[in-house]
């Protein structure tokens, strides 16, 4: 920026560095890849079970959210830590603060996603959505996450431009917001060296994690790609964006309402109903902040949607901003009770979430991925031809995605809902409803298979353009050092011309936003922490027994919250189909809560005395001999494996620690309980000519689906 | 044994309804901030990411 009070000082040289960001550009290629491939795998896994290849270690509920993670933490990750490397440094017009802690960031980031792939498919799971990674993992996130911080913050204030461009205020609010949202979520008790129990239970665990997991949406998915449409879309369009002020405007405001939206996760759930309606209302005053972006990214374009029909970095950047808007409209629409009442548990959020992960990140990563790559490499892309090839696969791929998973969502949610005139259910048999929907399923896995085409045509396009260049890993700049004393050269007129005062001043800037942040998360969550008057306690809700707790972490351990819910919505269709509604007090003792966010097979809240012990084992082993038909992968290695109870003493321990009234000494005796609750349902399948030994993992498992939903069914 | 003293805060509506206040006088004081800001000082800003001086 032309800054009259610094055009006197004499101009510095310093060179950006480059291949920091040539790093995590590769890293993004890879994960990218990776990611996908993982969600390919899965996506065909819903359509022929035997793709699990009978391993516990692919099994769907295991390699989800190694899916998800991928996604969005090293894929999306890498690249907003490659967006925001190389466009900090041009904004700043400073080398990054230390490279030392640049690599350390790198390294760090990488080493924490080689440990999630191998945790995650070894069963050590928290099981919180997007936050699924064990205690040791957590810490090393922070860690990493500090030592970013610092490298961002140094940065910025050894700038040699006064002002804070808006992308960096985006940048801003996500370092500042991740930190905390992270932080509060992954307060737990270690049990073991991977295993622990969330400090929140229940009602309040779910509060907590959703107004994380909305707000991993908010600041890592969006804030950070919105400070990235912000600097590298004029740089594509060569314009500067449509309007400044609106940016300002709308990024106070989104960043204000973004964090409050979290309870429109948890509608017609347990969760007390004004944060339910704190929920919609908020998330329906967000569209006018997200429309605000993408307006200005759309709008930046006036004029010369021309260059749009040559260039295909601004086609994957338009379809990336309109994607963004279609995703922040739909959102609000989906927290809308009555919406949500249809598209809640169904395909349909798979729809959504994608429209957001394929169309707005992934579209966007690529504009930025084709611009940038020339660029530092010196020279000019391999094939346009190639590129726009990737657009159109890529776009059909999501059309080919998105359509299908609309479609199955809503034909679930009508087929769960179906009475006949007599009133009973239509589809009574949960399965039928998933048979109707699999070929959806297939295609979608196709619309997956278009858009991984792409990237690897991309990834194919990229490596031949960096072949034909060199990496420039030193870019030599120059500009004038910022004076100490500053004074504006225009004077602000009245205390409400002085907001650019507060762009000048980073730490400040820091410090207001995390306030912002925080009003919203406390007001969010200090209510609800108040759990005698807001959950009422139920006196027939005990804690597990030891078999049960054992059976409650293999359930956690496999994933089966990523396909089964655990919360029976006050609707007459769901208690017909599965019993009486759930209530807050039923789940005061689950650290974590399971209530799970999809139904690809049906709720299991009530399963507990449903069906005979033989039933589950069965099913467990092979779902399709006692459910012809069924998706569910088998799970053979649980009849096989022994139960760990060497950990029985310190997870009750743990347990106690965190609010669950056992006994003292009760971890004492906890394993003869645990051995006599065995003993009882071996002798019952034994009973019915099973060869089987009361120390097998399945026993435990069967303890707690039997125990599930019991504690207020009429004995 | 937060617990305790969050238990004691009486009518916990008022959380949303001032943060609602809150958010409007906030978004009124940007809206008044913005639309006054200096032209130039604009233009300077959004040429920042172009390098044009």
């Amino acid at each position: 920026m032309s800054n009259s009070s610094t055009e006197n000082f004499a101009l510095e040289k310093f060179s950006y560095d480059n291949k920091i960001v040539r790093d995590f550009m590769v890293a993004t290629l890879v994960w990218g890849v990776v990611g996908m491939l993982v969600g390919l795998l899965l996506a065909f896994q819903l359509v022929h079970p035997a793709l699990s290849f009978n391993l516990q270690y692919t099994t769907f509920g295991r390699i989800r959210p190694i899916h998800t993670n991928a996604i969005i933490f090293a894929f999306v990750g890498n690249a907003i830590f490659m967006g925001i490397y190389y466009s900090l440094q041009r904004l700043c017009k400073a080398r990054m603060f230390s490279d030392l802690l640049s690599k350390i960031h790198f390294w760090g980031w990488q080493s924490i996603i080689v440990l999630a792939a191998l945790t995650l498919s070894l069963g050590f799971t928290s099981s919180k959505e997007y936050a699924e990674l064990e205690w040791p993992i957590d810490i090393l996130i922070a860690l990493v996450w500090v030592i970013f911080a610092i490298n961002f913050f140094g940065t910025i204030l050894k700038r040699r431009e006064r002002h804070l461009y808006v992308a960096i205020w985006f940048y801003i609010a996500t370092v500042v917001t991740i930190a905390v949202l992270h932080i509060v979520n992954s307060i737990e008790i270690p049990v073991t060296l991977f295993k622990s129990y969330m400090v929140y239970a229940g009602v309040q665990d779910a509060l907590v994690q959703w107004w994380y997991g909305h707000n991993a949406v908010a600041f890592f998915l969006t804030t950070p790609y919105l400070g990235l449409m912000y600097y590298f879309l004029p740089k594509a369009a060569n314009r500067p964006v449509y309007s400044y002020k609106l940016s300002i405007v709308h990024f106070w405001s989104l960043i204000f309402l973004y964090i409050w939206a979290g309870p429109h996760h948890l509608l017609y759930s347990a969760l007390p109903d004004w944060a339910q309606s704190l929920g919609t209302v908020f998330s329906i005053m967000l569209i006018a902040p997200s429309w605000g972006g993408m307006i200005n990214g759309l709008l930046t374009l006036r004029g010369a949607w021309d260059k749009v029909r040559d260039s295909a970095i601004l086609k994957f950047m338009v379809v990336a901003v309109t994607a963004y808007g279609m995703a922040t409209f739909e959102g609000p629409m989906l927290s809308l009770k009555n919406v949500n009442a249809i598209a809640h548990f169904t395909d349909w959020i798979i729809a959504h979430v994608h429209i957001g992960a394929l169309g707005w990140n992934g579209f966007l990563t690529f504009g930025i991925l084709y611009w940038l790559v020339p660029k530092l490499y010196n020279t000019d892309l391999y094939s346009k031809k190639l590129a726009n090839f990737h657009f159109w696969i890529g776009f059909l791929g999501i059309l080919f995605y998105a359509i299908p998973m609309y479609w199955s969502g809503i034909t679930q949610s009508l087929m769960w809902k179906q009475f006949t005139p007599e009133g009973i259910l239509q589809y009574p048999n949960f399965l039928e409803t998933v048979l109707q929907i699999k070929p959806m399923y297939f295609i979608r896995g196709i619309g997956g298979l278009f858009y991984f085409a792409g990237v690897i045509v991309m990834v194919y396009n990229l490596i031949k353009t960096a072949k034909q260049g060199s990496l420039i890993a030193e870019e030599e700049a120059e500009a004038p050092a910022l004076s100490k004393t500053y004074s504006e050269t225009i004077k602000p007129k009245a205390i409400f011309a002085r907001h650019r005062i507060l762009e000048r001043r980073p730490v400040q800037f820091m410090l207001l936003s995390l306030v912002l942040v925080l009003i919203g998360g406390l007001v969010e969550i200090i209510p609800t922490m108040a759990i005698k008057s807001n959950i009422p306690t139920i006196a027939s809700v005990k804690p597990y027994t030891p078999l049960e707790l054992q059976g409650r972490d293999i359930y956690i351990r496999e994933g089966c919250l990523g396909c089964h819910s655990q919360l029976v919505r006050p609707f007459r269709s769901e208690t017909e189909r599965y019993g009486e509604y759930s209530k807050a007090g039923e789940y005061v003792y689950d650290h974590p809560f399971t209530w799970g966010s999809k139904r690809t097979g049906p709720d299991l809240h009530r399963e507990g005395l449903k069906y005979p012990n033989l039933w589950h084992y069965l099913h467990m082993d092979d779902p399709r001999s006692v459910s012809p038909g069924s998706i569910m992968p088998p799970y053979p290695w649980i009849h096989r494996q022994v139960l760990d109870i060497s950990t029985t003493e310190a997870k009750i321990n743990a347990l106690r620690s965190v609010g669950v009234p056992y006994e003292i000494g009760y971890e004492k005796i906890a394993n003869t309980d645990l051995q006599q609750q065995a003993d009882i349902i071996t002798k019952d399948l034994q009973k019915q000519g099973l060869d089987i030994t009361s120390d097998k993992e399945i026993i435990a498992l069967i303890a707690y689906l039997q125990r599930l939903g019991t504690d207020i069914k009429p004995k | 044994m937060f617990e305790e003293y969050l238990t004691s805060i009486e009518n916990q509506n008022i959380f949303a309804i001032g943060v609602t206040v809150l958010f409007f006088i906030m978004f009124v004081l940007i809206s008044i901030w913005t639309f006054r800001i200096n032209k130039k000082y604009i233009k300077d800003m959004e040429n920042l990411p172009l390098d044009k001086k």
